[in-house]
This record gives structure tokens, C-alpha cells and sequence, in this order.
């Protein structure tokens, strides 16, 4: 993909970008106001602070907004996505504007809806005022209000026992260095219906910073399904920050992964309410930084119900000088017994210069659960190392093995072969 | 007479082709003196014996010859083939042909055995020069090594020795060393956690390998495996150093009369 830095037009991140890009995208009343008061929260909340406890190790201060331009129309071209994946949906969106779009007929049939989100609010529009931002508020924080200023996304609708066969997919690109995109993502499941879901956020390298604010609101409904995959591929020099929120109801199953590789910095917010008793979640998250890329994950396993089950593992791998935190809360509200909880966060350095912080948190308010959590930090084990070698493989192919059998849980579920090829080649590509 | 005689010995035992020479091998672990100056021959295609009481150093050899970073050595030398090694890392020696069967073999999670074999198998192969093993050649060669040591062909999708009983492992680095054909196998305790169905698997095994090439070097404490692989030569290591040698009988006297008489004959300290 050519990575052009002028044509189309752009604004800096204002009010006036908030107001043209709802007219542009065609939205109604209704959306261009919400937009309007995201926006109006966004400039009276303070940028956060290293003071903050939640903001205590990631340090933006060299972030700049005044910095990035807002596209304010599509790209006049794109590098079309190929893949050989066989998905029942796909859509593509190049600075926040669908270039391709296609959903097989005999699943719209079925009534699921999968379009723009500026499109869903007028073919939708109650479906989308009751969900769109009942997650993430503008209340969620500074970035948040800002997506909800500024988003433009995709909006997946999959009605009662309806089941979609085959992966849906959107691939959010950034096509101009220097620009700021706002990547949104609306999942509702409702009852038994089952669907699964890729987000793909890509860039090439890039000189000039860009930045990259996302949202994705999943509403697992009751015994509903929902796969989620979100894989972070974004250019080198991409501030990227994400607040991602899942609601499960009653005996839903939410099974979702996180996968950060691209960035200069990457924050993503991952947080699961476990709303109904018998609610399901499995949180999956995995990271690979090198050189001096930086990664936050900060995950909630938010049991509001009994009889709730939660297991969170992330894993990452760090080389160079690259840092990563974990910060993970698992809160059990009370009156949540019977709650199953689990977290675990392990990471691997591949230099004596790359650290990892892991800083798990329970906070329990009932007293028939059974919560664990569990941190690791550390080198690869050298006689691991030693024993690969001594089978002939060079130090590099050895801890390649190693890295590959530390993800292999997670690389496992991701529900697409293209996919997961195009992950087993980035990491190549980090091992150097 | 006899004086002819010995000179014609010393004449071919000095053409005889070594496939290991050890001279003076001094190994320190974690700063402690292990080895202490250890001399050691290996003939190329005969199966030797080192045999000694726990602690005594076996292992420290083993690793030290493989290349294992934390086993420093501070004085000797070691020519593989008539070159030194001890400059050469791991990877190089196993990809020159050395192959050592661990006491411990490590489990790697996530690595599946199959995924491992094939990067090994293609690791020595392009070292020499030689393009990746293709898939099909591969996959014949794996389910003939693995029938003969009666492995089940489930193993290949499990990950490398992760839950393995003890004796599956010591199969599976039998099964290592059949596929990348070494010219010297080192076999560090490879009959402890062996039942007698399993010793009599693996010894054919690698029985079957040794042919006329490769070079075998039995690390043991008891006589026991002695009985299927056949050794040429036994030495005894004790203290640090190989304190004596001899044939195969020598094994048999270690396992009726122990250790204490070698320590005594031959002053070693206790
Ligand atoms: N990795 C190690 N760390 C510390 N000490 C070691 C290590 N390996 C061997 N040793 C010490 O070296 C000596 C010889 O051990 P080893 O070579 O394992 O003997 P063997 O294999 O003959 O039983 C022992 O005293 C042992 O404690
Ligand atoms: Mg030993």
C-alpha cells in the first residue's frame, strides 16, 4: 500500500471535523448531535495523567492532537485486502470510509445486518440509539468521548437463533501519514444467535505519527455465541488506543482475543460485564513488541451475576528495548456466588533491555467464588534454549520455536487460516 | 617377536580412525572444578562405555561436549574429526554430527514433535549445504524410525516431551537421533525410567544405527544396558578423570565388585 501524505481533504481533530464528517457520512439528526456532545466531553476532560493510577506507566505526553488531521473524505485509492479466506462477510474501510463491502445474500436473508454504522443508524435506527455507546459512554474517559466524536465503523446485527456459519470480517486501514482514524465496531447477538468477528486495524510504516482512537461495544445476548478477534497490525509509528467492552447476558458465551503487533504505542482497555447468571467469557490476549514499541492492556472481568464463569490469559513477548504493562482487575460484585474467575498473564523477554510490569487486582465482594490469578515475567529458560541447539537449530530458530509454542494456545483460536498465516509472518518478521 | 607385534598394534591403533579425541579437559560448574584433566579416545564406528558412580562427572561430560553454556572450559582440548570444537556453539556441533540423548530432555510447550523434527532435520541439512527435507521423504523416514521403536503415531501432534513419562522421552530422543543419523551419539542414562520392554526397543534401535559409521559413546551407571548395546571399550570415570579402561569385561567386574576397588587401585580420592 502506497502511503500518500496529501490529496484528500482533511481537518485538524475539531468540532468542524466532528460536524463535516456526520454530514459527509450522511447521518442522521440524532447521531450528529451524540457526535456533538462527545465532543464538547472530550474538550472538558483533561488528557490523563502519569498520576493517574491507570495511566501510572503509559506515557503519552509526547502525544500530540493538534498534530493529526481528520480525513473528511475517502481516499481516492486503497489497497484492496486479498485473502483466500472464506468468510460470509467482508468489509473493508480505508480512513474511516467503506471502499468494499459484501455480505453473502443468503445470510442477509436471514436477517443479520452487517454495514456502515452511519448507514445502520438510518436502516436501524433503534437497534443502533439503544446499543451505540451503552458501553463505552462518553463518560468512559477522554479517548472514548473523542471515537465517539469521531468514529465511523461497522455494525453487526444477528437476530434470536439465528447462527452465521462463516466469520464476518472488517479490516480497518489508514491510508495518510499524519492522520488520525477513529475505528468503531457494534457486535449485538441477540438471543441464541452465535456469529463470529474479525477486526484487522493495518497500516505501513510510516515517518510522520499517526493515531489510531478505537471502540467496539459486543453484546453477547442470553445463550447467545459470540467470537470476537481484533488484530492490531498497525504501522510503526501509530499511537494506537482502544476501549473495547463486552456485555454477556444469561448463559451467553463471549470468547474473545486481542492481538497488539504494530504501533509505537499501543493502549488497549479490554473489559467484560458477565450480566446474567451462567455468563461465559474467555479473554485471550496476546502482544509481541520490538524495538521501542510499547503495550498496555488493561482487562476487567466484571462479574455482576452469580453463577459466572471468566478466564482471562495473556501472553506476551518482548524484544529490544520494548515494554509492556498488564494491569487486570477481576471485580466480583456482591451477591455474585458460584463465580469462577481466572486470570493469568505471562510474558517472555528476549532481551536483557525489554520489561514487562504485570499488575493483577482482585476486588471481591461475595464469599462462595473461586478467583485466581497468576503473573509470570522472564527470560526464555536457557537449557530450553540449550536443547533446541543441541538439535542443530541456530539460537534465532530456537527462540522462534520457543515464541511459537508460547503463543500456540492463542494462535490456535483464531478462527481464519489467512489470518493466522499473515501472524505467523509478522512474528518471523520480529524475530528478526 | 613380541616387540614386533607391539609395534604393529600401536602402528594401526594410531592409523585408526578417531572420531573423538579428548586431551587434558579441565570443566568448571558454576566456578566448582569437575573435570579434571580427562583424556579419552573414541574410535570411529565402536561403541564405547564411560561408566562411573553419581556425581561423578558423566553428565559434565556429556554437556560439556555438546556445548552447553553454562559447562566452561578452562583447559584441554576436544577434536571432533580432527577439529576442535570447543569454539563451535551447540547448533554447529550437532550440525557437524554430534548428538547427545539427554538424561533430562527439556519439553518445550506448544512445539509440537513433528514441527520440531522437521526444523532439526532441515537445520543440519542446510548447515551442509543441503536443501529442506521434502515433505513426503520426510514423513516416510519419520513413520519408519517411529514403527521401529514401536512408537505410536500419535506422538507427532503432541507437544515435544510435555507430559511425557519418563520413558517415552528417552524413545523420543532415540527417535531424534534416528532421524538426524549422527556420527557420534552420546547417551547420557538413556536406560534410566526404561522398563525392560522399552531398553530392549531402544537398543535396537540404536543398534540399528550404528552400521559401520557412527560412533557411540554409552554414559551409564549400571551394567544392565551394557547387555544390548554392546560397548568395544569401557572407561571408567571417576573424580573427574577416566582412571582406567578396558573391554566389556570391565563392565561385568564393576557390577560384581562396585567402585571401591578402582577408587583404591587407582587413587582416586574419596
Ligand atoms: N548445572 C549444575 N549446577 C551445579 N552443579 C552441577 C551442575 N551439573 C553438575 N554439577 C555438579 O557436578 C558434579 C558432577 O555431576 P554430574 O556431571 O551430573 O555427574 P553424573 O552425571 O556422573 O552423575 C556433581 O557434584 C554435581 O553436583
Ligand atoms: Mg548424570
Amino acid at each position: 500500500m502506497e502511503v500518500r501524505s496529501v490529496e484528500t481533504p482533511t481537518l485538524g481533530i475539531s468540532r468542524d471535523a466532528v460536524a463535516r464528517l456526520s454530514e459527509r457520512l450522511g447521518e442522521p439528526e440524532w447521531l450528529r448531535e451524540r457526535r456533538l456532545t462527545a465532543w464538547q466531553t472530550f474538550e472538558a476532560t483533561p488528557t490523563p495523567l502519569m498520576t493517574d493510577e491507570e495511566w501510572r506507566r503509559t506515557d503519552i505526553r509526547k502525544l500530540d492532537f493538534g498534530s493529526f488531521n481528520v480525513p473528511i473524505d475517502a481516499p481516492a485509492s486503497y489497497e484492496p485486502e486479498s485473502s483466500a479466506d472464506h468468510r460470509n462477510g467482508f468489509t473493508q474501510i480505508a480512513d474511516g470510509y467503506v471502499m468494499e463491502h459484501r455480505l453473502e445474500p443468503e445470510v442477509a436473508a436471514k436477517g443479520v445486518v452487517f454495514s456502515s454504522l452511519s448507514d445502520a443508524a438510518t436502516t436501524h435506527p433503534d437497534i443502533v440509539q439503544q446499543y451505540l455507546g451503552a458501553l463505552i459512554p462518553d463518560s468512559y474517559g477522554k479517548f472514548a468521548s473523542l471515537a465517539n466524536a469521531l468514529a465511523a465503523g461497522v455494525f453487526v446485527y444477528v437476530p434470536a437463533g439465528v447462527e452465521v456459519e462463516l466469520p464476518l470480517q472488517a479490516s480497518f486501514t489508514l491510508s495518510q501519514e499524519g492522520s488520525a482514524v477513529f475505528p468503531r465496531t457494534l457486535i449485538v447477538a441477540e438471543r441464541h444467535a452465535s456469529v463470529t468477528f474479525i477486526d484487522r486495524y493495518y497500516s505501513v510504516d510510516a515517518d510522520t505519527a499517526s493515531l489510531s482512537v478505537g471502540v467496539a461495544e459486543i453484546f453477547t445476548g442470553e445463550g447467545a455465541q459470540v467470537r470476537y478477534v481484533n488484530v492490531q497490525e498497525w504501522g510503526r509509528n501509530v499511537w494506537n488506543f482502544m476501549a473495547q467492552k463486552h456485555r454477556v447476558e444469561r448463559d451467553g458465551q463471549d470468547r474473545n482475543l486481542n492481538i497488539a503487533l504494530g504501533g509505537r504505542f499501543s493502549k488497549a482497555n479490554v473489559e467484560a460485564e458477565l450480566a446474567g447468571s451462567g455468563a461465559n467469557c474467555e479473554m485471550l490476549g496476546l502482544f509481541f513488541g520490538d524495538e521501542t514499541q510499547f503495550f498496555d492492556a488493561h482487562t476487567l472481568q466484571d462479574h455482576a451475576s452469580p453463577n459466572c464463569f471468566s478466564d482471562l490469559l495473556y501472553k506476551g513477548v518482548l524484544r529490544d528495548t520494548s515494554r509492556s504493562v498488564f494491569s487486570g482487575l477481576i471485580r466480583v460484585r456482591p451477591g455474585s456466588q458460584k463465580t469462577d474467575a481466572y486470570q493469568t498473564n505471562r510474558n517472555l523477554l528476549l532481551s536483557d533491555h525489554a520489561r514487562a510490569d504485570s499488575i493483577p487486582n482482585l476486588e471481591i465482594e461475595a464469599n462462595d467464588v473461586k478467583c485466581s490469578h497468576g503473573a509470570s515475567v522472564g527470560p526464555i529458560d536457557p537449557d530450553q534454549l540449550f536443547y533446541l541447539q543441541a538439535r542443530g537449530l541456530s539460537r534465532r530458530d530456537a527462540e522462534r520455536l520457543i515464541v511459537d509454542g508460547f503463543f500456540e494456545p492463542l494462535i490456535t483460536r483464531i478462527p481464519l487460516e489467512g489470518v493466522r498465516e499473515r501472524l505467523s509472518a509478522a512474528i518471523d518478521a520480529k524475530m528478526g | 617377536m613380541t616387540e614386533l607385534t607391539r609395534v604393529n598394534t600401536d602402528r594401526e591403533i594410531a592409523t585408526m580412525e578417531k572420531t573423538l579425541v579428548i586431551r587434558n579437559l579441565h570443566v568448571n560448574v558454576e566456578d566448582k572444578e569437575i573435570l579434571k584433566g580427562l583424556d579419552l579416545e573414541l574410535e570411529k564406528g565402536k561403541t564405547h562405555a564411560i561408566m562411573g558412580p553419581n556425581g561423578s562427572g558423566k553428565s559434565t561430560l556429556s554437556y560439556a561436549l555438546a556445548g552447553h553454556p553454562s559447562y566452561e572450559v578452562t583447559a584441554g582440548e576436544v577434536l571432533f574429526e580432527g577439529q576442535d570444537i570447543l569454539e563451535m556453539g551447540p547448533d554447529e556441533r550437532a550440525q557437524a554430527g554430534i548428538f547427545l540423548a539427554f538424561q533430562y530432555p527439556m519439553s518445550i510447550p506448544g512445539v509440537s514433535m513433528a514441527n520440531f523434527l522437521r526444523s532439526a532435520v532441515n537445520s543440519v541439512r542446510r548447515a551442509r549445504g543441503e536443501g529442506d527435507m521434502r515433505v513426503p521423504e520426510f514423513r516416510k523416514k519419520l513413520t519408519e524410525r517411529m514403527a521401529a521403536l514401536k512408537m505410536d503415531r500419535s506422538f507427532m501432534g503432541r507437544y515435544l516431551n510435555e507430559g511425557f513419562s519418563g520413558g517415552e522421552k528417552k524413545r523420543a530422543e532415540i527417535l531424534q537421533m534416528a532421524m538426524l543419523e549422527p556420527k557420534l551419539a552420546i547417551m547420557d542414562e538413556t536406560d534410566s525410567g526404561l522398563d525392560i520392554d522399552a531398553l530392549r526397543v531402544v537398543s535396537d534401535g540404536v543398534n540399528t544405527l550404528k552400521g559401520d559409521d557412527m560412533t557411540v559413546l554409552v554414559i551409564t551407571h549400571y551394567q544392565r544396558l551394557l547387555n544390548y548395546i554392546k560397548p568395544d571399550y569401557v572407561h571408567v570415570l571417576m573424580d573427574g578423570r577416566i582412571v582406567t579402561s578396558g573391554g566389556p569385561e570391565l563392565a561385568l567386574e564393576l557390577e560384581s565388585r562396585g567402585y571401591d576397588w578402582v577408587r583404591a587401585e587407582f587413587a582416586v580420592p574419596a
